[in-house]
């Protein structure tokens, strides 16, 4: 079963551990990796209003569950400091796209980014963006080949015909959008 | 029985029949789903624990201890956290091993012959004792 979630929901979720029922962290941000469009893991705060951030990361492979009101860790073992696929140079935090300028691969500036959109099953794959061009969030389609820079996130043509405006039917948008894309390719 | 019927109830002792004090709540091992210990409400201000294996029996209307020297303090800082409220079942969240909120926890039900956790109770749902994973001081867990 996968769920679609925006990845700054998933901010501040707590991180319990099955073994001792325990909220050992909170989520600060989340880390992906921009070549295959897929979350890698989770930077950490400690608990608490005024807690500070915490060295050690959650890589995504060490999710028992990622749930509506938490993550959960099998222990606290799961935590660990930052290594090859966490910090990697390759990746970035969600932090770093938003604002991006969306373009289409015809030239035209959809709007800025605001939020990723997740599809979390075993994997968490990044699946679209919402984006806003200074009114209310709208929802935009991606493939796992978009490509972005400090000045743009580039997606094709066809993305902006499959922009929708809320979450929930998201989902047949984005896999309408990859079929449409493979159509082409084809 | 569940924990609301048995809180309060008269402990005796039956070698002298003399009243312990009454009980103020009951310490579970959440992985073997059962009550190792019976937290007594005393006169004393120390807590006094008695194991539930030096109970003669748990009745509606008295828990009876076997001997006198059944009684003990907490024996380490889990029972030491129980004995001080920071593990208590009622009114703590419920998350599944999912991550779902689950709601929070309204009673405990328990075989008193046996002492045996059977059922936990929530606000929304009741689970079998079977499903219950763990016990800590954010929550309880319970499997999908």
């Amino acid at each position: 079963m996968t769920l679609l979630v925006r990845a700054g929901d998933l901010i501040g979720r707590p991180v319990v551990t099955l073994d001792t029922a325990e909220d050992v962290a909170e989520v600060k941000d989340v880390v992906f990796r921009h070549a295959e469009a897929t979350v890698v893991g989770f930077t950490l705060n400690k608990r608490g209003r005024f807690a500070g951030p915490l060295k050690e990361v959650l890589p995504w492979s060490r999710v028992a569950a990622l749930g509506r009101d938490a993550v959960m860790i099998e222990s606290r073992d799961a935590l660990g400091p930052p290594d090859e696929p966490m910090g990697a140079a390759s990746g970035g935090s969600d932090q770093n796209i938003i604002g991006t300028t969306v373009m289409t691969e015809a030239g035209k500036a959809l709007g800025t980014v605001r939020d990723l959109v997740l599809e979390v099953g075993r994997d968490a794959d990044v699946v679209g963006f919402e984006i806003t061009d200074g009114g209310h969030g709208r929802l935009l389609p991606v493939d796992d080949t978009f490509s972005v820079s400090r000045e743009a996130l580039m997606v094709p043509a066809a993305a902006e015909e499959f922009i929708h405006d809320d979450i929930s039917g998201f989902g047949s948008a984005v896999g309408a959008f990859r079929e449409r894309l493979r159509r082409q390719d084809g | 029985m569940r924990f609301s019927d048995a809180l309060g109830t008269p402990v005796l002792s039956r070698d002298d029949a003399e009243h312990l004090g009454k009980v103020r709540r009951m310490l579970v091992d959440v992985g073997q789903r059962r009550i190792t210990a019976v937290h007594i409400d005393g006169r004393k201000k120390k807590a006094l624990l008695v194991e539930w294996d030096g109970l003669a029996g748990f009745g509606p209307d008295a828990v009876v201890v076997a001997a006198d020297d059944a009684l003990r303090g907490p024996a380490d800082d889990h029972e030491l956290a129980m004995v001080s409220g920071d593990l208590d079942w009622v009114g703590r969240r419920v998350l599944t091993d999912g991550g779902d909120d689950a709601g929070v926890v309204e009673d405990v039900e328990f075989d008193p012959s046996t002492g045996q956790v059977t059922m936990l109770v929530t606000d929304r749902d009741t689970y079998d004792a079977d499903r219950l994973r763990a016990l800590g001081p954010y929550c309880v867990i319970v499997t999908r």
